[in-house]
């Protein structure tokens, strides 16, 4: 304490402390201020006149004192050195800097002139193709930026301009890198920010957010920013922003929006608990070409791990614009079948989940043990009997496997299947039934051939019987052929037809079948295969979150699926 | 005005700050509100005593109350009883009252009771008369408690701000500021004495004022403020220093 301080003094001291805010008609170096634009992440923003040596306008960002916090300085420096480091038509350019004479910081940089990007998307009513096309270019610039080591960390519509003028194509440009974090020592032009470096060498001390506060904008924060643990924060949480801009500017709204009446800190919540249940739904009301590609690559770059998202910025411009274009996208490839027999090789136990998968998908290996014992007992049995001696015993070989009565199985389904053609008739549901269990019988006994012709049969009587292709018997059938094909070595082929599977079912499902749910294991199967782990635990972790969340799951389902995702987890390092 | 190019303005510090504008900092008020949650009383109770002690001293002072027992002691008395009552300062946080209002209304209330219990005892401290003359009194008892509160604010506040500035080995902005402001010297004079340009010497000057505002905003927070009313919390301190 100042015991001494007497009154004129203190008073003094007190005016001292009154920082006046710069106004319109306040001069910075060569230019004037003439209207307040906006208040930003470090400072004020005024649209300014130079007058010399050329006439035109600009935006001079001045420091703003109110808060008396060095937090502010530190992020207005960090603003300046991030804008000065970057050059791209899609961030606007800084012109100029320097201190008044009161000591206050500014810098001038080029005036975009433009709505946010969400504004313009509605006013001009862009068709999703081309709200998908100024996504991409927003990437781009900011793929730019994490090259030259800065991350943005505020990524949200009114942080992404378009300028559109006479004559000139539109161009969206990024501002306000007001909470941008740069790492020392990487302006060069490698890839800089990139996966988990993203800590950096000036550490958390450098930052201008401490440990145990949230940095950004509730609705487009990534789930790590949300956590309050800044150093984690990397190249991927801002793809993760782009992302949910993306999810804004296609459905209405962000991923995890702020509702009347509720607090920001709950949508930071929601934002931690990274839940995409809600976008996933309205991505999938959409009227879209391709809608499942598309749902794809914004489930990739949403992904609550930032391991399972877009390494870098660059792979999530290119899969948009692959989608633009009509291309396959990326978030949903898989790659020769070459390199996946080698990675067979070396990862035995996804091979071992795979062909537990094959097995578990209908219960194959279950009903195989049942057809033998059940065509040991009544072969001589009249057919009805034998189809009520089968729905009786059925259930209680849930749990049981014997491969090597496999072959005997084959036999009898196959006696078993005549009895139902003979009875039903050869486009029953009840002999279809059948077929499926002698298909997948024949999986388990090794002869995929066989396998897929009877699979082919029952899509030819689903052809017949004109059944689309979306219904869930034949997304059965496809996952099936599947499996057989992954079982035979055809990679190429199993892949095909799991990601057809995959797409259908997300188009045309609520998310709740576990038919989708086996099919999409098997695709993450087929991607440990070919070494892509952050897709397989994609789709493990999705798969078992719906299995477990859906009523009437069968619990045999949710334990492959689990013992998968243990498995994709152990292949992805964690 | 003369432009330089970036000089190195940027304070480096390393210590828990106040962000606002976008972020979602844990404020003041929420040092309070934690320090209540987590049961460390102790850290709390010293600095609601360290600000306030001073001012509600001078309002018992100023009123009829100041009969009641010597008001540095009252105070103690008043701080022991209520600090001492789970619920007390949750209370405070349900009433949305700034912390010194509410102190003082507990204070008087406080007040009231020992008069009472003096009744009760037979030791009839003051006639009724003399009770209303003292509650008649509070208008001037409240200025002087927002004079005395407001100078305690600043004291504390520079110390704080001085300390700061220390700890950024920024001691000779600090320096700067108190001969500008508080000796009314211009940049031209000092800028030579530190050896600095006058560009410079305000820019150090600034720093110094940042760290003032912080420190201010640090104290008025935890009474209850907006964290973005600095400019009017700063002139009302001033009017409550002249009595106004």
């Amino acid at each position: 304490m100042n015991a001494g301080l007497d009154l004129l003094d203190a008073e003094r001291i007190l005016r001292g402390a009154l920082i006046h805010p710069p106004k319109p008609g306040d001069r910075f170096g060569q230019f004037t201020l003439v209207r307040f634009l906006g208040q930003g992440a470090s400072g004020s923003v005024f649209e300014a006149e130079q007058d010399a040596p050329v006439r035109r306008r600009v935006a001079v960002k001045v420091l703003s004192g109110v808060e008396g916090s060095s937090a502010a300085e530190r992020r207005f420096e960090s603003e300046r050195r991030a804008l000065a480091s970057l050059a791209h038509a899609g961030i606007a350019t800084i012109l100029d800097g320097g201190m008044a004479d009161d000591g206050t910081p500014w810098f001038a940089m080029e005036l975009v002139d433009g709505p946010p990007v969400d504004a313009f998307a509605d006013e001009s009513r862009l068709d999703a193709r081309e709200r998908v096309r100024l996504v991409a270019d927003a990437v781009d610039a900011v793929e730019h930026a994490h090259r030259r080591g800065v991350l943005h960390r505020d990524l949200k519509p009114s942080n992404l301009l378009v300028e559109a003028r006479a004559g000139q194509p539109r161009r969206v440009k990024v501002i306000d890198f007001g909470l941008a974090r740069i790492l020392d020592g990487s302006a060069g032009d490698g890839p800089a920010v990139r996966g988990p470096t993203g800590r950096g060498a000036d550490g958390p001390c450098a930052d201008a957010t401490l440990s145990g506060h949230v940095i950004g904008t509730p609705s487009y924060m990534s789930p790590e920013a949300a956590s309050s643990e800044p150093w984690r924060i990397d190249a991927r949480s801002d793809v993760w922003s782009l992302g949910a801009i993306l999810v804004r500017l296609l459905t209405g709204a962000p991923p995890h929006r702020l509702r009347e009446g509720e607090a920001a800190s709950v949508v930071v919540e929601r934002a931690r608990r990274g839940d995409l249940a809600d976008v996933r739904a309205r991505l999938a009301a959409l009227p879209l070409p391709r809608r499942g590609d598309l749902s794809a690559v914004l489930c990739r770059a949403l992904a609550r791990a930032p391991e399972e998202r877009y390494q870098d910025a660059g792979d999530f411009a290119a899969d948009l614009r692959r989608w633009v274009e009509g291309h396959p996208v990326r978030a949903r490839h898989v790659g020769a079948a070459g390199r996946a027999w080698r990675m067979a090789w070396r990862h035995p136990v996804a091979t071992s989940v795979a062909l537990v998968l094959a097995a578990g998908m209908a219960a194959a290996t279950v009903t195989a043990v049942l057809a033998a014992r059940e065509a040991r007992a009544q072969q001589r049995e009249a057919e009805r009997r034998a189809v009520a001696m089968k729905d009786a015993v059925e259930p209680l070989l849930g749990m049981v496997q014997l491969t090597r009565l496999a072959d005997e199985s084959v036999g009898a389904r196959r006696r078993l299947l005549a009895a139902y053609e003979e009875i039903y008739g050869p486009d029953d549901t009840r002999t279809n039934s059948r077929r499926i269990a002698l298909a997948q019988t024949l999986v388990g006994a090794g002869d995929w051939d066989g396998a897929v012709a009877e699979y082919l049969r029952l899509r030819d009587v689903a052809a017949r019987k004109g059944v689309p292709e979306t219904h869930v018997a034949v997304l059965r059938i496809d996952a099936g052929i599947a499996n057989a094909l992954r079982r035979k070595g055809d990679h190429d082929g199993a892949v095909h037809v799991a990601d057809r599977v995959v797409l259908l079912a997300d188009a045309v499902l609520d998310g709740c079948d576990q038919n989708e749910q086996l099919a999409r294991l098997a695709r993450g199967a087929v991607r440990i295969l070919e070494g892509d782990a952050a897709g397989a635990l994609a789709d493990a972790r999705c798969a078992v979150d719906l299995l477990e969340r859906c009523p009437g799951t069968i619990e045999t389902s949710t334990i492959i699926a689990r013992s998968f995702l243990g498995d994709a987890m152990l292949n992805a390092g964690r | 005005m003369i432009r330089r190019r970036f000089p190195g303005y940027a304070a480096r510090m390393c210590s828990a700050e106040v962000p606002s504008g976008g972020l979602f900092p844990s404020t003041e008020r929420t040092w309070i509100v934690d320090r209540i949650r987590q049961g460390e009383r102790a850290q709390l109770h010293h600095h609601l005593m360290i600000t306030y002690s001073g001012a509600l001293a001078g309002y018992v002072s100023a009123t009829g109350f100041r009969s009641l027992s010597e008001p540095r002691e009252l105070v103690s008395g008043f701080f022991a009883s209520r600090l001492s009552q789970d619920g007390w300062l949750s209370a405070w946080l349900e009433s949305g009252m700034r912390m010194r209002r509410w102190l003082m209304n507990g204070l008087l209330l406080y007040c009231h009771e020992r008069l009472a219990e003096r009744s009760r005892d037979g030791r009839t401290a003051l006639l009724p008369g003399e009770v209303l003359d003292a509650v008649g009194s509070g208008e001037d008892a409240v200025r002087t408690f927002e004079r005395v509160w407001a100078r305690g604010v600043i004291e504390q506040a520079t110390a704080r701000a001085r300390e700061l500035c220390e700890e950024g080995g920024q001691g000779r902005h600090w320096e700067l500021f108190l001969r500008h402001h508080v000796g009314q010297r211009p940049y031209a004079d000092l800028a030579p004495e530190f050896g600095v340009s006058e560009q410079q010497a305000a820019g150090m000057v600034r720093t110094a004022s940042i760290k003032l505002r912080r420190a201010l905003l640090e104290i008025l927070v935890r009474d209850g403020a907006g964290e973005g009313n600095l400019d009017s919390e700063i002139a009302a301190l001033l009017d409550a220093m002249r009595g106004g």
